[in-house]
């Protein structure tokens, strides 16, 4: 039918919403007050001649956009310069090359320090939200099938319970735990000055390093996917087409299987793009409990230290994700749901 | 108990069921009790009552589909030499649309909506007979869906594709599937417009005459079971209150309330005829008055009814009613 105009439809949208974050995180950082010569290195012995330097290595000498020599405090400039020297258009062309400008305090590309900090949440993160989606639907689902039974108020307790434990306290609660009871490493990703010389050591030493962190994750999410399941999933045993399946002889396991699962995912969709897409920005309460090296410690360090840069190139990121995640969401709702088609 | 012994044979009976809604911390609910009817093979049942007298309560139960809280407390359903209400949850799995299908109240949303309506009728028949060739299940959902005048192209098609109508019908042919010996048919036009319910009865009637099924329908319309039904059974309040065939019941009504309820509906013959409705509330459930249960309304009323529920009383062998008129008389 109409399904490749529907996917054309929802890219075009995707494309769309990260063409207006991209220029809206231009100019946000724009209007913000300070630039690195001023707020970013505040370093009174800094010479008018070394903070020039400054301002041309970060292209803070053009003016922002055409009539506008800067938007903090607002100065207008000449209309007539070229469009391509001004810092809009040089963001926008070192974009397109992936170059995301020089952090003001790393003095590095931003785009490489993200990139790694970027793997290692993505890593952190996939596995617990693989983890706390296969478990937390699992037990949600069990609790259904079960429902008003030992295992069904068992998982409920347990869930809400894990619900509602602070992710920071839960986290140093397992760290101490686990590092003296089980001997596992205290934080970091890998074992400094590692001793690891090749590679299935190097990854039983990141595996090691891996257990508090995905372990503390997973438990913070279990419980909000356990919960979800089971009422969408008690819900959806109540419609008619459920009696339907029961008359036409289906065992209860198939009508789980065949008829109410499906159902039961189209909310769980939603809410599993929703958080994958905000939690790229990393969980920042666990990484700097088990000081992962990720992309949550880098924001939260580009904070306190106004590395505009850097906040820039992390928030296009995390736009690119929600966005992303959005999209993914999106579709696999229209391959899960006939009706969103005509919609 | 219609007809004289020699035609048709029993297909199912319904002997002494009683069904009990408990709440916790409520007293139960005795939604039916002691309802007691015979099914013969092509057949139709009509049974009527006002709303909440417990009939989808008596049909979910025939087929073991009560919701949680409903519990058969006796009786039992004896179809074809087994009963029912002994059989294991495989065994009934096995009942289940084989010999004994349903097309339920507001089935409008008895459909699943992620899955092809051609998808749910293979389903139905594959759940009950193996059929390793693709084509020839294709080829009966295509001829069920012909059955119900809808076109064997649109089995692909999703259920909110369809009109209220079409899966009414969608729904019909999906209770024929397996060719069961019983269709339950539980006010199947409810919801629809007037156009679509005679189409519907009409094809229901159709079907019926064609394959031989028994059916059992419950409606609230007396024209219709004027015209479909062989024997009827009027419930009030979760008891029998009368069941007889048809002429019988319309022609020489015993039960008040089968009395009050022809007068409530409008005699096509004499339009001019006001409406008649019965003053009063069925009983609460859980708080039955100790005798008749129709006694607070019954316009014939004494005082026997008022402490002594009324046993099933045989009229004639093929006529029974629940009242101490007729026991006296
Ligand atoms: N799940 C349930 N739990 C408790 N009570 C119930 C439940 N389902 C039905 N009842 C009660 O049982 C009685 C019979 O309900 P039932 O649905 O069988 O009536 P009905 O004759 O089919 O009515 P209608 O004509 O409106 O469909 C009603 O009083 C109703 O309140
Ligand atoms: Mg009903």
């Amino acid at each position: 039918m109409n399904r490749s105009r529907v996917l054309a439809r929802r890219i075009a949208w995707a494309l769309f919403t990260l063409l207006f974050v991209v220029v809206l995180n231009f100019f946000l950082f724009r209007v913000l007050p300070g630039d690195p010569a001023r707020a970013g290195i505040r370093d009174p012995r800094l010479t008018r001649e070394a903070q020039e330097a400054i301002r041309v290595r970060f292209g803070l000498d053009k003016p922002v956009i055409n009539c506008f020599e800067s938007l903090n405090p607002v100065k207008l400039g000449s209309c007539e310069v070229n469009p391509f020297e001004t810092q809009f258009f040089i963001y926008i062309g070192n974009l397109l090359k992936g170059d995301l400008g020089i952090s003001y305090h790393l003095n590095q590309p931003v785009a490489d320090i993200l990139r790694a900090r970027l793997w290692n949440t993505v890593l952190l993160i996939g596995a617990g939200q693989i983890l706390a989606i296969i478990l937390g639907m699992g037990l949600g689902i069990a609790a259904a099938w079960k429902a008003r039974t030992a295992i069904d108020y068992l998982a409920l307790l347990g869930s809400l319970m894990a619900w509602s434990l602070p992710t920071f306290w839960l986290g140093i609660i397992l760290l101490f735990w686990g590092s003296t009871d089980l001997g596992l490493p205290i934080g970091g990703k890998l074992t400094a000055g590692g001793s690891a010389t090749n590679m299935v050591d190097e990854w039983i030493d990141l595996g090691r390093h891996m257990i508090l962190p995905t372990l503390t994750y997973t438990i913070v999410f279990l419980g909000e996917y356990m919960l979800i399941m089971r009422s969408t999933l008690l819900d959806v045993l109540s419609e008619d087409y459920i009696l339907t399946a029961k008359a036409k002889g289906l065992s209860t396991f198939q009508i789980l299987k065949d008829h109410a699962l499906q159902n039961a995912m189209l909310p769980m969709v939603t809410l599993i793009a929703l958080n994958l897409g905000f939690t790229v920005a990393g969980a920042i309460q666990i990484e700097s409990v088990f000081s992962w090296p990720g992309l949550g410690g880098a924001i939260y360090e580009a904070v306190v230290r106004r590395d505009y840069p850097m906040l820039q190139g992390a928030f296009l990121w995390i736009a690119i994700a929600v966005i992303a995640a959005n999209l993914i969401a999106d579709l696999l709702y229209s391959t899960l749901d006939p009706r969103v088609e005509a919609g | 108990m219609i007809n004289d012994t020699n035609i048709p044979s029993t297909l199912m009976e319904v002997n002494h069921l009683s069904i009990d809604y408990v709440t916790p911390g409520r007293p139960p609910a005795h939604a039916v009790e002691d309802v007691t009817l015979t099914l013969r093979e092509g057949e139709v049942l009509g049974l009527v009552g006002e709303s909440g007298c417990g009939k989808t309560t008596l049909m979910l139960s025939l087929m073991r589909l009560l919701p949680a809280a409903g519990r058969i407390v006796g009786g039992e359903v004896n179809f074809m030499g087994t009963d029912l209400l002994n059989l294991s949850e495989t065994d009934i799995a096995d009942v289940r649309w084989k010999r004994i299908s349903m097309i339920f109240q507001g089935a409008m949303n008895a459909l699943n909506p992620v899955r092809t309506v051609g998808d749910q009728i293979s389903e139905a028949i594959t759940q009950h007979i193996p059929m390793n060739d693709k084509t020839a299940l294709d080829n009966r959902v295509g001829e069920l869906l012909d059955l119900v005048g809808i076109a064997p192209h649109r089995k692909v098609e999703y259920p909110h594709q369809y009109s209220g109508g079409m899966r009414q019908r969608a729904m019909i042919a999906m209770a024929l599937a397996c060719t069961p010996q019983v269709v339950i048919a539980d006010e199947p036009t409810t919801a629809l417009d007037v156009m679509i319910q005679a189409q519907i009865l009409e094809l229901l009637q159709t079907l019926q005459q064609k394959l031989g099924l028994a059916i059992i329908l419950v409606t609230h319309d007396l024209g219709l079971v004027a015209e479909m039904c062989d024997s009827v059974l009027v419930m009030y309040g979760g008891v029998t209150a009368e069941y007889s065939d048809v002429d019988t019941i319309f022609n020489e009504p015993k039960h008040p309330y089968t009395q009050e309820l022809l007068k409530a509906f409008p005699d096509l013959s004499n339009p001019r005829e006001t409406l008649a409705s019965i003053p009063g509330y069925p009983p609460r459930l859980d708080a039955l008055p100790p005798g008749c249960r129709f006694a607070p309304r019954c316009p014939a009323v004494f005082d026997r009814c008022h402490v002594e529920q009324p046993d099933i009383h045989a009229v004639t062998p093929t006529h029974y009613t629940s009242c101490h008129l007729v026991e006296n008389s």
